[in-house]
């Protein structure tokens, strides 16, 4: 093949996978690939750009669900109306994700592809249990979800010659926040972060939640003690001090033996505190 | 690979190897050494041009990437002769030091200003976090666009 190939249609897109090799690389944004390529002396490789494909970039909602293309960036999706109205913890991570000149450029297919344990879209996407399109280049699409795509460690079960194409999250009445702590405020990698999904009844009683933490293990693992913890709790009633136990233990459970948990406990303790507070809004 | 372009407002074709970087494209192919090279890795903004009306890291890029795209770079701000109303307000507030970061950070100033002429405090430094500076300390560069918001850029 050519060494550079822009498919426009997803007919080009097949014929081009149909001829990628272990040397093809696909580009998006390019904020993460071509660093690796750096990080790892790379420089002989051919590339698929899926940045002219327009089908990838489209936000779509039906009375069901709200599909999101893969090459939407982190800046449509802070500007995106319907996010905004169903999915505010996805609005939340794309706002904080880098700066504004990768918030230009990185795309949601990116971050889930690239399978960072510091990814901050995927404990959001995690928490509302997103289901994946992906297509192979015979042209047949297959629905994963994104628990099975992401491994962890940059690692993720897409086959050499399949793409995503669309991220789908079902419609709901949910609450959602999502925060993150680095080493500085802005621009910063993930040490730690959290995503809450929750449903209140009129009292504003948590009758239903879903917690999920990032960048303590390969990929987002569900908080199930801070999770029991906020259950049957009015949102406006839960003060730091409720918490912290259950927070201390879902940490020491997961990382039992690295270091940076004591970090990582006091970390997590303000991050729900934080989420807490976005969900009263 | 045949690529089309319009560069600082010129239309022009190039037969390019698009599999370089697009910094590498546009310094080396097309002598616009105005975009420099600092972390390589979309970190410090030193390498920030502005492509189809936004900022972006040229380091990260590919140049095949941006065929039939719009694309700015400091060398593109100047008219006639005249430097732009930002880089005289950078001149003006001292907000140059070095001098390395300044294209990429009146260029980021100038993407902001371009969609939304009448910037906050919070949304300026929001624009430019992506551009590290090590000799003013930032606030210069924040009054020098202070300085600017609501007049024509």
């Amino acid at each position: 093949m050519q060494n550079f190939i822009s498919p426009k249609t997803i007919e080009e897109l097949c014929e081009a996978l149909k001829q990628k090799d272990k040397n093809t690389y696909l580009i998006a944004g390019g904020t993460d690939l071509i660093i690796h390529f750096n990080k790892k002396g790379i420089f002989d490789y051919k590339i698929i750009d899926l940045t002219k494909l327009e089908e990838l970039k489209e936000i779509n909602e039906n009375d069901e669900e709200i599909s999101i293309g893969s090459g939407v960036t982190m800046k449509e999706i802070e500007n995106s109306p319907i996010i905004n109205k169903y999915i505010s913890a996805l609005v939340d991570s794309a706002y904080n994700l880098g700066s504004q000149q990768i918030r230009n450029k990185a795309t949601i297919g990116g971050n889930v592809a690239n399978s960072s344990q510091s990814g901050d879209t995927l404990p959001v996407l995690f928490a509302y249990d997103a289901n994946i399109e992906i297509i192979n280049s015979l042209g047949t699409r297959r629905i994963d979800k994104i628990d099975n795509v992401v491994e962890g460690l940059e690692k993720n079960n897409l086959n050499y010659d399949e793409i995503i194409t669309k991220i789908i999250i079902k419609k709901s009445t949910s609450k959602s926040a999502f925060s993150k702590v680095g080493s500085r405020k802005a621009v910063t990698i993930s040490k730690i972060n959290c995503c809450a999904k929750i449903n209140m009844n009129e009292e504003m009683v948590i009758v239903d939640s879903t917690i999920y933490l990032g960048a303590v293990g390969p990929k987002p693992i569900r908080a199930k003690l801070i999770e029991e913890r906020l259950l049957n709790k009015s949102i406006n009633s839960i003060l730091s001090k409720d918490i912290q136990e259950a927070v201390y233990s879902q940490i020491e459970n997961a990382i039992p033996n690295r270091s940076s948990k004591h970090y990582k406990k006091a970390a997590a303790e303000g991050l729900v505190e934080e989420i807490v507070n976005k969900l009263r809004r | 690979m045949i690529i089309e372009l319009t560069i600082n407002g010129k239309k022009i074709n190039v037969d390019i190897d698009a599999t370089k970087r697009l910094i590498d494209f546009l310094r080396d192919d097309l002598d616009l050494t105005g975009v420099k090279e600092g972390c390589s890795e979309g970190e410090c903004g030193a390498c920030t041009v502005i492509l189809d009306g936004e900022a972006v890291t040229s380091c990260t890029i590919l140049a095949g990437q941006v065929n039939g795209c719009e694309i700015i770079t400091i060398e593109g701000l100047e008219e006639n002769g005249e430097l732009d109303i930002i880089q005289k307000s950078f001149i003006e507030n001292g907000a140059i030091q070095c001098g390395f970061c300044t294209p990429g950070m009146i260029l980021s100033c100038k993407a902001l200003l371009l969609k939304n002429p009448n910037p906050t405090e919070d949304e300026i430094k929001r624009a430019i976090e992506g551009n590290l500076c090590r000799c003013t300390g930032y606030n210069k560069i924040v009054k020098a666009v202070k300085d600017i918001v609501g007049k024509e850029v």
